[in-house]
């Protein structure tokens, strides 16, 4: 069995070299703070023209809230799709709860082309603390936490998990439960049947207003149900869960779900089937969305270069999401990490971490998504810039060997 | 916060942050320009921290983002060099757990270092790498398999 001590040993300790970085870029802040700031004054022009551009923000979100243009700010892909992403209906997921009183989720924009769908979608963000001290019975129900967990936040904290923070350190029991109202982070598509889609990546942030804004982007390939569909129907479930932490002046109990769960059987995430009670959040609501296919234009690429002194074709399908590309060698120019690796059956043999970077035509890099090398065939996929470039180039290299020279693909339909 | 303040709590997370630029910087060279531009990035956004609580996980998110500014950089590989902590001559299961790390995919490797060695929860590392918890968990999964599948042992036990 492997353990984390042995990770952590297997790492081993700060390099000289790091060590050395990390010191002097300390030391400069901290004798930078010690010099005397210069202030600066604004133009009356330069004010005159910042004051503008906020109140431009202000009236844009006030009139019409399309998500990818505000996460357009830091993708400019998804700024270049924002036109695109409007949906042709939706019914947000509206409850009222007891403990959390109104909330809502709502699907905002969407852009489907058949392939590629990015769905961006808010939340009230809606949590509510209390005060906690759990009977007998309730106790015997939670679990007794081994490390030592404190509520987490990457914003600001409640009262009541500081005052729980606070009387831990301090050796005093105390315990709060939360209750929460939230979107989950699992998507369905379909009218008959949902599918399930599972997010390759996600964005969020916070909105002027305190809605939660989320950007779920499904690139790992839709499944094959959601795909070429003329319009997609979403689902996302609206979500309530408690949680409970009580620390009793020495260990520390948790809960999650509610007090009166059932036991069930469910399988985890590592694929074991285990018997618990369903600490699982409670459906009680959802929004609805259909987005139309957007007929998105797809181009091929191709061009031909060398690997190592090998010729390798490559060949790249490019949609103004996604960019795919297959790279095939006239001979093995791609030995399989993996079987570097065991290579005469004992483990521990050199491993083999290859480098791609495509760049448009403005030499722009394209973010890899996935990549997979084996023999004389890799295969790569980009996420796309929004537009179909012009051109393309590519480099290939290995760690610890020299790059390819840069390899041009053009539109096959276009002479070079 | 004063730069002494911001001093401390970096260097109290010295070996996590080596872990994390490790994770995805094989060159020593480049870990050391990340680590540079973290600091100097961390130090000027100091407004973008609400809660001085979260220090920790804010600060392994701008050195992740500056470790992967510099691969999207990374033009001329530099020549292989060598580990950065030979590893002792006795002990090959360390080699072999490290470069069973090492043959992961980048985005499992750090999920499993964030999750797995640093401690931070799903919901840490999914906020720390702008992952849904879902994806997080998928990785977390997927790693975990192909480690066993590297080591032929079962991984992360206590």
């Amino acid at each position: 069995m492997i353990r984390e001590e042995d990770y952590l040993a297997a790492f081993g300790e700060p390099d000289e070299g790091f060590n050395r970085a990390l010191d002097n870029a300390l030391r400069q802040i901290c004798a930078e703070e010690a010099r005397p700031r210069m202030k600066k004054k604004l133009s009356v022009g330069l004010l005159a023209a910042v004051i503008a551009i906020l109140t431009l923000t202000g009236a844009a979100l006030a009139v019409g809230l399309n998500l990818f243009g505000i996460f357009g700010r830091w993708d400019e892909r998804l700024a270049e799709l924002a036109p695109q992403a409007e949906l042709e209906t939706g019914s947000p997921g509206e409850v009222e709860t007891e403990k959390t009183g109104r909330s809502a989720v709502e699907i905002v924009n969407a852009y489907y082309d058949g392939e590629s769908l990015i769905v961006a979608y808010t939340d009230d963000n809606v949590r509510t603390f209390e005060a906690f001290t759990p009977t007998p019975e309730e106790l015997a129900r939670m679990e007794k936490e081994e490390g030592d967990a404190e509520p987490f936040e990457l914003g600001p904290m409640d009262p009541v998990q500081q005052a729980f923070i606070d009387a831990k350190r301090a050796g005093k029991p105390y315990g709060f439960v939360e209750y929460s109202v939230f979107a989950s982070d699992q998507m369905y598509a379909g009218e008959d049947v949902k599918i399930e889609l599972l997010p390759s990546a996600g964005s969020e942030t916070t909105l002027e207003d305190g809605r939660r804004a989320y950007l779920m982007e499904f690139s790992e390939g839709l499944p094959e149900e959601a795909r070429n569909r003329d319009a997609l129907t979403l689902r996302l479930p609206m979500l309530r869960q408690e949680s409970r932490w009580w620390f009793d002046g020495k260990d520390l109990y948790l809960l999650s779900g509610p007090l009166d769960a059932e036991m069930h059987t469910y399988e985890w995430i590592d694929g074991e089937t285990h018997t618990g009670y369903d600490s699982g959040p409670e459906k009680i609501g959802e929004a609805v969305a259909t987005v139309k296919r957007t007929p998105a234009e797809t181009r091929a690429y191709a061009g031909e270069g060398t690997y190592h002194g090998v010729p390798v074709h490559v060949e790249a399908t490019v949609t103004s999401v996604r960019v795919s590309v297959e790279i095939t060698a006239q001979g093995e120019a791609f030995p399989d990490p993996y079987a570097v690796y065991f290579e005469n059956g004992v483990r521990g043999g050199r491993y083999i971490r290859y480098s791609f970077w495509l760049e448009n035509e403005a030499g722009k890099a394209l973010k890899v998504d996935e990549l997979s090398v084996a023999g004389n065939h890799a295969a790569l996929v980009c996420y796309g810039d929004g537009r179909l470039p012009a051109q393309l180039r590519l480099t290939i290299g290995a760690e610890g060997e020299e790059v390819s020279e840069p390899i041009l693909l053009t539109p096959i339909d276009q002479p070079e | 916060m004063t730069s002494e303040e911001f001093a401390r709590r970096v260097e109290a997370l010295r070996p996590t942050l080596y872990r994390v630029c490790r994770a995805q910087l094989s060159a020593e060279a480049d870990r050391e320009d990340a680590i540079q531009e973290a600091v100097f990035r961390a130090w000027r956004r100091q407004n973008s921290l609400r809660d001085e609580s979260c220090f920790n996980p804010w600060f392994i998110r701008i050195l992740i983002n500056a470790c992967r500014d510099i691969q999207r950089q990374h033009r001329r590989v530099l020549p292989m060099e060598a580990p950065p902590v030979p590893p002792p001559k006795d002990d090959p299961r360390l080699q072999a757990l490290r470069d069973a790390m090492d043959a992961l995919e980048e985005r499992q490797r750090l999920c499993l270092l964030l999750h797995h060695i640093e401690g931070y929860s799903v919901k840490e590392v999914a906020a720390m790498l702008h992952l849904g918890e879902s994806a997080v968990k998928l990785r977390l999964m997927r790693g975990r398999r192909k480690l066993k599948e590297l080591l032929s042992e079962e991984v992360f036990g206590k």
